[in-house]
C-alpha cells in the first residue's frame, strides 16, 4: 500500500517516511529515525 | 538516577493490572508508547529516554497480555474496547492531562481510539505544552509488517 492509498481512508495522514531495510519493530531497527520523525510531525501539526 | 531512566511501575484495578516503564519529569508533558503484536513497553526504549531527556514525561505500558501486565484467557478480553479501557486507567493514573499517544502495529488502533473516543485525554495541550513549543495532537505509526519489503512508517493527526 502506498502513501496515496493510505491518505483515502486516514484523511488527516500528514505525512510518511520509508525506511529501506527495515523491518517491523522501526521504533527499535530505525530509534533515531523514528524520534527525528515524531519531532518534525509534533511541529508539523504545531508549529513552534 | 538521571531522569531518563527507566522505572518500572504498576496501576492496577479490579478489571486489569497495567505495568508500565516510566522516565521523565512527572509534571512534564506526558507522551504514552503504545506498542504492537508482540512487544512490550521496552520496545520504545530509545523513544522513551530520548523524549525524557528533552523534557516529557514518557510512558510505555505492556499492554494486556504481555510481560508485567494481567493476561486475560478469553479472546473476548482483547478487544480493542477493553485495551482502551486500561489506557483510560493508566492515563488517570498518571493525572489525565492531555497526552501525546504513540502507536505502532496493534497500538495504533487504540491510539486512534482513544483519539475518536476520548478526545479530552488527547486534546488541547495548549497552556501545559506552549512552554516546551510542542503540539496539541494524537499520533499514530505504523508499518506493513515484515512481509513488505519497504516499511512504511506514517503519522497521523486526529
Amino acid at each position: 500500500m502506498t502513501l496515496e492509498q493510505m491518505r483515502h481512508g486516514l484523511p488527516a495522514l500528514v505525512g510518511g517516511l520509508e525506511l529501506d531495510g527495515i523491518g517491523h519493530w522501526v521504533q527499535h531497527e530505525a530509534a533515531d529515525l523514528v524520534s527525528v520523525a515524531l519531532v518534525k510531525f509534533l511541529r508539523t501539526v504545531k508549529p513552534v | 538516577m538521571t531522569r531518563s531512566d527507566l522505572a518500572a511501575r504498576t496501576v492496577s484495578s479490579a478489571r486489569h493490572r497495567t505495568q508500565y516503564w516510566e522516565a521523565g519529569p512527572i509534571d512534564g508533558p506526558p507522551m504514552i508508547f503504545l506498542h504492537g503484536w508482540p512487544g512490550n513497553g521496552l520496545l520504545w526504549h530509545a523513544q522513551v529516554e530520548a523524549f525524557a531527556s528533552l523534557g516529557w514525561h514518557c510512558v510505555a505500558p505492556d499492554m494486556r497480555g504481555y510481560a508485567g501486565s494481567s493476561a486475560p484467557t478469553t479472546v473476548d478480553g482483547y478487544a480493542i474496547q477493553e485495551i482502551v479501557g486500561d489506557m483510560v486507567e493508566l492515563h488517570e493514573h498518571l493525572g489525565a492531562y492531555p497526552a501525546v499517544w504513540v502507536g505502532h502495529d496493534l497500538g495504533s488502533p487504540v491510539a486512534a481510539a482513544l483519539a475518536a473516543h476520548h478526545a479530552a485525554r488527547a486534546g488541547d495541550l495548549n497552556g501545559l505544552l506552549d512552554a516546551l513549543g510542542v503540539p496539541e495532537a494524537i499520533l499514530v505509526g505504523h508499518d506493513w509488517g515484515a512481509t513488505h519489503p519497504t516499511e512504511l512508517f506514517y503519522l497521523g493527526a486526529g
